[in-house]
C-alpha cells in the first residue's frame, strides 16, 4: 500500500463520512420539524385520542388509567396523556421532544379549528385533546408514532436497529445509520482507494523494471477486464516496451553484424599482412590489397555512420524543388559507368518523360540522389553480365514512382521485405559484394521524404524495387 | 603434398588464404559454400578440412555435421573471436580445432600442421621394427594401436575423429596416471592450453560418449577436478 493509497483513501472517507454526517443531522433535523412525523393524527388514532377523551372527562382520571393500562396489551396506538408537568398519566417516559411537538401541533391544531369553525366548515375530529381532569390538571391526549414508544409500553417494537432509539437523550441523533454509513464508507474508500492505486503500483513496478532493463515486462494481462485511462496506460506501456525491446534488439543485431561486416575485411587485411611476410617480393599487390581493405572498412564505417544519422532524423533535410527527370540522368549516367565493364545496359528513358512536363520534387537533392543511386547501383550490381537495368517512371497527379528494375536472380517471396534491413543478404544471392547497407540507406531517405521503398520480383526474371515519392 | 580443404565463403578470402598455404606447401581446394565443401571432403581425398562458421545457406555447423556423417578427415573451424557457443557446438561435432576469424595465416598454418602431424600415420617402418612400433595398448575392453590409428571397445571399432584418438591415445599411454589438461592439449592437439579454452573438456566429453562403461558402471574416463583426466586401469 503506497502512500497514493492512504490519500485516496482518507480523502474519499473523509468525503463519505462529511456526506452521511450532513445526510443525518439533515434527516434528524426533518424529523424535529415534522411535527406531524411524531404525532398520529390518522383516523384510528383521532377515534382512540376521542375515546380517551370521553374516559377522562366522565370517567376521571381512574377511569383513563384503567382503559390506558388495558390497551397497552392490545396491538393497538397508544394514547398517553400528559399533564402540564410534562408527567405522563402512567408514568410512561416520552422523549421531550415528541411532547414539546405534541403541544407545538396541538397549538396549530386548535389555530385551525378556530380558523375552520369561523368560515362555517363542520369540526374536524382533533388528533389531539386537552381536557381539564378531575384532579383539576389539564390532560394533553394523543399518540405518538409508534416508534416512540418505549418497548417496555410497547411489546412490539416497531423500531428496527435503525430506527431512531434516542430514548433517554433529549435529542435523538441517528447514531447507528451514522455508524453504519461511516463503516459503509470505510469500506467503500479502501475498495476505491485500491482500485485506483493498485495499477498504478503494477505500472510503477512494470517501469521498474523497464528501467533494469527487463523490457519484457507487460501490465496489460495483470489489468485484466480493466477499461479505462489507467488500463490505456498500461496498454501504451505494454506498446513502448515492446517496441523499444524491438528496437533494443534490432540495434543489438546491428552491432553484431557491423562487428561481423568490419571483421571479414580485418580477416583479409590479416592474411594480406602475412603474405608479405611470406613473400616479401609481393609487396606491391598486397599493399594495394590492403589499402583496398582499409577503404572497404572506411567505407562502411561511413555509410554506417549515415544510416545512424538518418535513423535518428539528425540529418537536416533542407528541402529544395528537384527535377528529378535531371536526378535520374546522372544517375543513370552513374550507372552505366559502373555497368560497362560487364557490359550492363542501363536504359533510362529520358525523352518521353520530358515530353510530359518535367517532374518537380520537394526533396534534398544530395539525399535522394544517394537513395536512387543505391538503388540502381545495387541493380546493377545483380544483374547478370550483357543484361539490362532499367529504370522507368510512372507519375499520377499527386506520387511520381521510380521502378529499377535488373534481371539477376531476385529475390525469395518472403525475404522481400528485408533486404531493406542493414546487413541483409538475400539467400539465392552468390557473391557477396559491397557493405549491405546500400538499400537500407535508401530506405532511410525515401520515407524521411515521405515517400515508400518496397520490392518485387518480376514475372520474368529479376527484381524490382519501387520508389514512390510525393510530388511537389 | 598435403591437400587442404578451405570452405569459406569470402572468396577474395580464400583467395588470398590459397595462396599463402600454396606457398606453405599445400595443395589447395577451395569451396564457397557449405554444401559444395561437403561433397568436396567426402570425395576427395583431402587431409585437412579449414571451415568457416559464419557462412550464409548451409553454415559451418550444418556442414561439419555432414561432413561428419561420412569422414572423420581432421576439421579446423575458423569462428569468430569470442563466439564460444560455435566453438564448443563445434567441437562437439567432432571438429578438431579452431582458430579465430581475423586471425593471423601464420596461426592457421601452425594448427594445420599440428593436426596433420599427429593425424600422419607413424611413417613406413622397417619390417622388423614393426614388432616394436606396433603396439598394442590394452586397457581393459579398450585396445588402442596407434600404428594403425585404431581404437577398440569390446572387439568393436571406434568411430573416432583424429584429435579423439590422440587424446585416448595419451591417456591409454599413461593408462592409471592423470594427465593434466596441459599435456593433453600439448601432446594430442600441438598446442598449449588457452586460458578458458574448453576443448579439451569437449572432446574426451565425445570420446566417453563413445567408450563403454566398465564393470562397475563407471565411465572408464574420469575427470580429476582441476587436475585433469585418467584413464582407469582395470
Amino acid at each position: 500500500m503506497g502512500r497514493l493509497y492512504w490519500k485516496f483513501f482518507i480523502f474519499f472517507f473523509l468525503a463519505q463520512l462529511t456526506a452521511v454526517t450532513a445526510v443525518a443531522i439533515w434527516v434528524a433535523n426533518q424529523n424535529q420539524d415534522k411535527l406531524n412525523v411524531q404525532i398520529e393524527t390518522s383516523p384510528p388514532a383521532r377515534s382512540l385520542v376521542d375515546a380517551a377523551a370521553a374516559t377522562l372527562q366522565y370517567g376521571g382520571v381512574e377511569g383513563l388509567s384503567a382503559l390506558i393500562s388495558r390497551w397497552s396489551r392490545q396491538p393497538v396506538p397508544q394514547v398517553f396523556a400528559i399533564n402540564e408537568d410534562n408527567h405522563e398519566l402512567l408514568g410512561r417516559k416520552l422523549p421531550v421532544d415528541v411532547i414539546g411537538n405534541a403541544r407545538a401541533l396541538f397549538e396549530r391544531q386548535s389555530a385551525e379549528v378556530a380558523a375552520a369553525a369561523k368560515s362555517g366548515h363542520l369540526m374536524p375530529r382533533m388528533a389531539l385533546q386537552k381536557i381539564k381532569a378531575n384532579d383539576h390538571r389539564e390532560y394533553l391526549l394523543f399518540v405518538p408514532a409508534s416508534k416512540h414508544v418505549s418497548s417496555a409500553v410497547r411489546p412490539k417494537p416497531h423500531a428496527g436497529p435503525f430506527g431512531f432509539h434516542g430514548r433517554s437523550g433529549k435529542h435523538s441523533y441517528p447514531v447507528m445509520p451514522l455508524l453504519a454509513g461511516a463503516f459503509a464508507s470505510f469500506i467503500f474508500a479502501a475498495i476505491l482507494a485500491w482500485y485506483f492505486s493498485k495499477p498504478i503500483q503494477q505500472l510503477r513496478n512494470a517501469f521498474a523494471s523497464a528501467a533494469s532493463g527487463n523490457l519484457d515486462v507487460r501490465v496489460g494481462k495483470s489489468m485484466g477486464a480493466r477499461r479505462d485511462e489507467l488500463a490505456d496506460l498500461g496498454h501504451a506501456f505494454d506498446l513502448m516496451a515492446t517496441r523499444l525491446g524491438a528496437l533494443l534488439q534490432s540495434q543489438t543485431r546491428l552491432l553484431h553484424q557491423v562487428s561481423h561486416e568490419l571483421r571479414s575485411p580485418l580477416a583479409r587485411l590479416q592474411i594480406a599482412v602475412g603474405l608479405v611476410r611470406q613473400q616479401p617480393d609481393k609487396l606491391a599487390s598486397s599493399l594495394a590489397r590492403i589499402e583496398q581493405e582499409s577503404e572497404r572498412m572506411d567505407d562502411l564505417v561511413g555509410e554506417l555512420l549515415a544510416l545512424s544519422r538518418l535513423e535518428s532524423g539528425m540529418m537536416g533535410l533542407a528541402k529544395e524543388a528537384v527535377n528529378l527527370h535531371e536526378l535520374l540522368v546522372t544517375v543513370a549516367e552513374d550507372a552505366r559507368f559502373e555497368g560497362e565493364a560487364r557490359k550492363i545496359i542501363i536504359n533510362y528513358d529520358a525523352e518521353h518523360q520530358n515530353a510530359v512536363a518535367p517532374v518537380m520534387l520537394s526533396a534534398q537533392p544530395d539525399l535522394l540522389h544517394r537513395a536512387i543511386d543505391n538503388v540502381v547501383r545495387n541493380a546493377v550490381k545483380y544483374t547478370p553480365e550483357q543484361s539490362h537495368v532499367s529504370i522507368r517512371t510512372v507519375c499520377d497527379s499527386a506520387y511520381v514512382t521510380i521502378v529499377v528494375s535488373d534481371q539477376g536472380a531476385g529475390v525469395l517471396q518472403d525475404e522481400l521485405e528485408m533486404i531493406f534491413q542493414p546487413f541483409f543478404r538475400g539467400t539465392n544471392t552468390s557473391h557477396a559484394d559491397g557493405h549491405g547497407v546500400g538499400l537500407a540507406i535508401a530506405k532511410q531517405i525515401i520515407e524521411a521524404h515521405g515517400g515508400t521503398i518496397t520490392a518485387d520480383n518480376e514475372a520474368s526474371a529479376g527484381l524490382s524495387v519501387a520508389i514512390k515519392l510525393p510530388r511537389l | 603434398m598435403q591437400t587442404v580443404l578451405l570452405i569459406d565463403d569470402d572468396v577474395e578470402l580464400a583467395g588470398l588464404l590459397r595462396e599463402y598455404l600454396e606457398t606453405e606447401g599445400f595443395d589447395v581446394q577451395v569451396a564457397h559454400d557449405g554444401v559444395a565443401g561437403a561433397e568436396l571432403a567426402c570425395r576427395q581425398p583431402v587431409e585437412i578440412v579449414v571451415l568457416d562458421v559464419m557462412m550464409p545457406k548451409l553454415n559451418g555447423i550444418e556442414t561439419l555435421k555432414m561432413i561428419r556423417q561420412h569422414s572423420n578427415v581432421p576439421i579446423i573451424m575458423l569462428t569468430a573471436k569470442g563466439d564460444n557457443t560455435d566453438r564448443i557446438i563445434g567441437l562437439e561435432l567432432g571438429a578438431d580445432d579452431y582458430v579465430p576469424k581475423p586471425s593471423s595465416p601464420r596461426e592457421i598454418v601452425a594448427r594445420i600442421r599440428a593436426i596433420l602431424r599427429r593425424v600422419k600415420p607413424m611413417p613406413e617402418l622397417e619390417p622388423d621394427d614393426i614388432g616394436s612400433a606396433d603396439i598394442l595398448i590394452t586397457i581393459g575392453a579398450l585396445s588402442v594401436r596407434p600404428a594403425l590409428r585404431q581404437a577398440t571397445w569390446d572387439k568393436q571399432v571406434l568411430n573416432l575423429t583424429s584429435t579423439e584418438f590422440n587424446l585416448l591415445e595419451v591417456l591409454a599411454r599413461n593408462a592409471g596416471k592423470v594427465v593434466s589438461k596441459q599435456e593433453l592439449s600439448q601432446l594430442a592437439l600441438g598446442r598449449p592450453l588457452a586460458r578458458f579454452d574448453r576443448s579439451i573438456d569437449v572432446h574426451l566429453s565425445s570420446i566417453r560418449h563413445k567408450l563403454g562403461l566398465l564393470p562397475d558402471g563407471r565411465h572408464c574416463i574420469q575427470t580429476v577436478f582441476r587436475t585433469g583426466y585418467q584413464l582407469l586401469k582395470s
